[in-house]
Parts: structure tokens; sequence; C-alpha cells
């Protein structure tokens, strides 16, 4: 009897190993930065650290650093999404042609394999002061001078970064989208809102946009998280400052003055809760939408 | 196309198509605009300078790509450090990863979802700074292996996720088919998981290697840029503003995840409708 009980837990331990690999190589580390850079934010950890203090939280919310990133990283990732949703779904719903085509669809898979340093690079190469549409202008007479060009590359509103995240982010939203129809069958319902009298355009945009925006809730919330957490694209096309999560992050712990350290890691303790959040958000809208 | 016809065809919807014309114009543009796009890149790895008003490199002599080839310490170097580093990260986030998602697929369980999800949502270059204090107590700071490490963190996460969205019904079908004529864990893996399941696996491995191979971010910091990655060099080339070295590390960068993503398409073809 004893070893049959034995055999139950072995063979419930085995089946429930793959619970090890994440505890231990997701769970541990995730839950380790958390607390690691609450710990550093609140002075209880690091080089300078002098226990218990909110003076790091005080500081970084007087000076308007924690304010200008998370505003400028929201800023850019609710663009992105705004972009990627209007762009993808309008393909979705109006392109009837589109959605068959064949070329869109190697052209989304090529995009969605280009890495976002090319894609960085690329933007960097076509819309920076010196770069190829600047010296089109330049050959047609536009602008006499590289200044001239009103380059979009580390620009006051961050176009140069919000479109480059929206080419990477673009695929994924656009597949989905273009799956959600032949999925949910919207053919149907167009055709039951014209026999109701609607015209082509209003069946398009009062039935299958609206369902589209319904279904697709979760994936606008994750195309939000991704441009939030983008990195490389902000890094070499953004500006100085304000900039967004983590290039802030990296370049406050990176520099010389340790005092900066506790604030930088005060802003991705911020990173974290609301990271963590969304991704809530995104599982359980998946879901109800699953569930209907 | 005329109007009469798409009206009165009952299997296909299609609201437009007095303006299908246009639609197809424009889809003609964009993919111009991308291969000019492509084009560029391919231009400017070619030659050496890009002085201000000529749209064309200063010499079409293909330089950059002579040096690849005759200098042993550049861009050749880099890329076989991210080649190593790439298959091994991959090789044990694919093992790893469809042990976890098999199980992970089959519990249904919200809380371990979760967990599998925040990798990748979460920003590498933010979650490794944060690791940084404890991979230098643990000796793993600067060193290869610490960048497979926190790398597979990452790439385990995908390749859980991915195994557990994608799964196939059938291969489900297949272990109940070999554990009830007797089959023991192994031959369930052997006669049912993997070979139905290879075509998955082929995905999971080439999608976590190139993650690997694309990280700035982990190696950046983890690897405290004493290991040489292929990204590391690409950003040193474009912070140079050495446009041609930069555009050529893009093209190395870029050609292996093209080939991989066509792989993949080919392979996942038939599954994409089943995936929403």
């Amino acid at each position: 009897m004893f070893s049959n009980i034995r055999r139950h837990i072995t063979v419930g331990v085995i089946q429930d190993s793959w619970k090890l690999g994440l505890l231990g190589l997701i769970a541990l580390p995730v839950l380790w930065s958390l607390l690691y850079s609450l710990a550093f934010s609140l002075g209880l950890t690091g080089r300078l650290a002098k226990g218990w203090t909110t003076e790091h939280w005080q500081r970084a919310l007087m000076d308007g650093f924690l304010a200008r990133t998370i505003l400028h990283s929201v800023y850019v990732a609710f663009a992105v999404t705004c972009v990627v949703a209007g762009i993808s779904l309008s393909i979705a719903a109006f392109g009837a042609e589109l959605r068959r085509s064949r070329l869109l669809l190697i052209m989304l898979l090529v995009q969605s394999g280009t890495p976002a340093v090319v894609v960085a690079s690329q933007t960097m190469n076509w819309f920076a002061s010196g770069g190829m549409l600047s010296r089109i202008a330049f050959q047609c007479g536009l602008v006499q001078s590289p200044n001239e060009f009103p380059a979009i590359v580390n620009d006051t509103w961050s176009l140069g970064t919000i479109l480059g995240i929206s080419v990477t982010l673009l695929p994924l939203a656009t597949l989905y989208f273009m799956n959600l129809w032949e999925a949910i069958g919207f053919e149907r319902y167009c055709r039951l809102a014209k026999q109701l009298g609607c015209s082509s355009y209003q069946a398009t945009l009062k039935v299958v946009i609206p369902m589209m925006i319904q279904r697709g809730s979760s994936m606008l919330v994750l195309i939000f998280l991704l441009a939030l957490g983008s990195y490389e694209i902000p890094l070499l096309l953004g500006r100085q400052s304000p900039q967004m999560f983590s290039v802030a992050l990296q370049q406050r712990t990176g520099q010389f003055n340790l005092l900066n350290r506790p604030q930088a890691f005060a802003l991705a303790t911020i990173y974290f809760i609301a990271c963590s959040g969304l991704l809530l958000l995104y599982l359980r809208q998946r879901r109800r939408v699953n569930e209907r | 196309m005329n109007a009469s016809t798409s009206q009165g065809s009952p299997e296909s919807w299609q609201p437009y198509s007095w303006s299908m014309r246009i639609v197809k114009l424009g889809l003609f543009l964009v993919f111009a605009i991308f291969l000019l796009n492509i084009g560029t890149l391919v231009l400017l790895s070619l030659g050496s300078g890009w002085s201000y008003p000529r749209l064309l490199p200063d010499q079409v002599d293909g330089v950059p790509w002579m040096n690849l080839f005759q200098s042993r310490s550049g861009i050749l170097r880099s890329s076989l450090v991210s080649l190593g580093i790439s298959s091994i990260v991959a090789s044990v986030s694919t093992i790893l990863g469809l042990w976890t998602g098999v199980g992970l697929r089959r519990a249904r369980s919200k809380v371990w979802l979760y967990i599998a999800y925040l990798p990748f949502v979460l920003s590498p270059v933010t979650v490794g700074l944060c690791l940084l204090d404890m991979s230098i107590r643990l000796g793993l700071a600067s060193t290869y292996s610490g960048v497979i490490w926190a790398q597979s963190i990452f790439a385990y996460g995908f390749v859980t996720i991915f195994f557990c969205e994608t799964w196939d019904v059938q291969i489900d079908k297949r272990v109940h088919l070999v554990r009830g004529l007797g089959g023991n864990s192994i031959d369930v893996w052997r006669h049912a998981i993997l070979p139905r399941a290879w075509p998955l696996i082929v995905v999971a491995w080439t999608q976590a290697a190139l993650f690997s191979w694309l990280d700035y971010g982990l190696v950046s910091v983890i690897g405290g840029g004493v290991i040489p990655s292929l990204t590391l060099s690409m950003f040193a080339y474009l912070r140079e503003a050495s446009v041609n070295q930069a555009a050529q590390s893009a093209m190395i960068l870029f050609l292996p995840s093209l080939i991989s993503f066509v792989i993949a398409s080919f392979l996942l073809r038939s599954k994409w409708g089943k995936e929403v």
C-alpha cells in the first residue's frame, strides 16, 4: 500500500515537474527583479544605501524624472497602438482584395522577420537629417543643407520612434486581424447587414470594425505592452530626454553618478507593476473573448 | 472586375469593387518602397562612404564584404560568437519549453500561464539590469554562461507559450492511444509527440535562436561589453556613424531571420487557421 502511495507521489512529481522550470527560470528571476528594484529604490540595498527611506521616490517625483519618463513612454506606446490598430484594422476590414493577397502576406512575413535594430537603422538612413529623403530633397532643390530638412529622428515628438515601433509590430496585428476575419466569419454578418439595408461602407464601419475592436481588444493591449517595453528603437531614434522606460533605466544606471541609481530602480518598479497589471488585463480579456 | 458580378457573387464579400484598383495600386506602391528599402540596405553595405548630397555610396566596391573574410577579429568573429550563443540558448529553451508547454497545456492553470507570459511582455534590458547584481554575485556577469542564462529566461518563455498555444489536438489523441496500448512516458514521447510535433519544434528552435541572435539589451548588460556579439558590433558601428559597416551587420542580422521566417511560414501554413 505504501509503495502504491509512493508511486502516486512520484508520478505526480514527474507530471508536475514542468512547474519547476517555470518557477526556477522565470518566476524566480522576475520576482527577484521586482523585489530588487523595490529594495534598491527604498534604500535597502546598493553601494550607497543607508537603510529604509522614501527619499529617492520623493526626489524622483519632485524633479519630474518619473513623470516625464512615464508620460513619454505612455505617449509613444499609445501612439503606436493607435497607428498599428488603424492600419491593421483597415487592412483587415476594408481590404477584401488585401486579405487574399500573396504579396501582402510575403511583405508581412518578411517584415516580422526584420529585427528591430535593422528597422531602427533603416529609419535613420531614410529619415535622418542626412538621410535618403533629405538627399532627395536636396537634389530636387527643396533644401540647401541637411539642417533644413525636417528630420524625424531624435525629434521633439518622437515620430521616428513611433514609426519604427509601429513597423515592427504591424505584422503581428495585421496577421491577427486577418485571421480574425476568417475565424469569426465576418462575411455572414456583412451579408446580413446588407440585406437589412446597410450600404457596404456602413456595414464595415458599424458592424465589422466594432466587432473586431471588441474581439481584438486583447491584441491591442498586447501591442501597447510590447511597445512600452521596446528598447533598441527608442535608444537609436529617441531624444536624450525624455526617454522611454528601458532607455531611461539603462542610462540612469549606467551613469557614473551612483546617486541617480535608486531613482532608476523606482522607475523599474513602476514598470514591473504596470506591466504585470496590463498582462493580467490581456490574459483576462483574451479568456473572456474565447469563452464567449 | 466590375461591380455587377461582385455584388451578385454569394461566396465573397467585396464592399468596394470600384476602389479595388486603387487598393492594388497602393499595395504595389508599398511593395516598391519595401524593395527600395531593402535595396538601399544592400547598396550601402556594398559601398564605402556616403557623403551628403549623394544618393549612392561614394564607391561601390564591396570593401566591407571583402574585409569580412580577411580580418579575423571583425564581424566574422562576432557572428560566430552570436551563432554559438544562440544555438545553445535555442536548444536549452526548446527542450525545457517543450516539456513545460505540454504540461502547461494539460494543466490549464491561469497562474502558471501568467508566469509563462511574463518574459514575453517584460523588456529584457530592464530585467537584465535588475538581475545584474545577482549575476555578479553568482559570478555570471560578463561570462558566456551568464548571457546564455539571461537569454534563456526569455527564449524559454517564448517557446513555452508557443507550444502551449499552437499544440495540435491530434498529438493529444495519439498520446492517449500510446498510453492505452501500455506505453510508458518514453514511448509517449518517441511514438506520439516527437513524430508529429517536429515542425513545431523546428519553428520553436529557430524562433528561440532568433531571439538570442537579435538580442542587444541582455548581451550588453549581462555580457558587460565583454561578449562580442553581432548586435554589439552593429551598435558600435551605428554610434560611430559608419554607415556601410552598420548596413553590412544589418544584412548579416537580417538574413538568418528572413530564412527562418520563410521556413516557419511553410511549416506552420496548415496551422494558421487554427491559431486564433
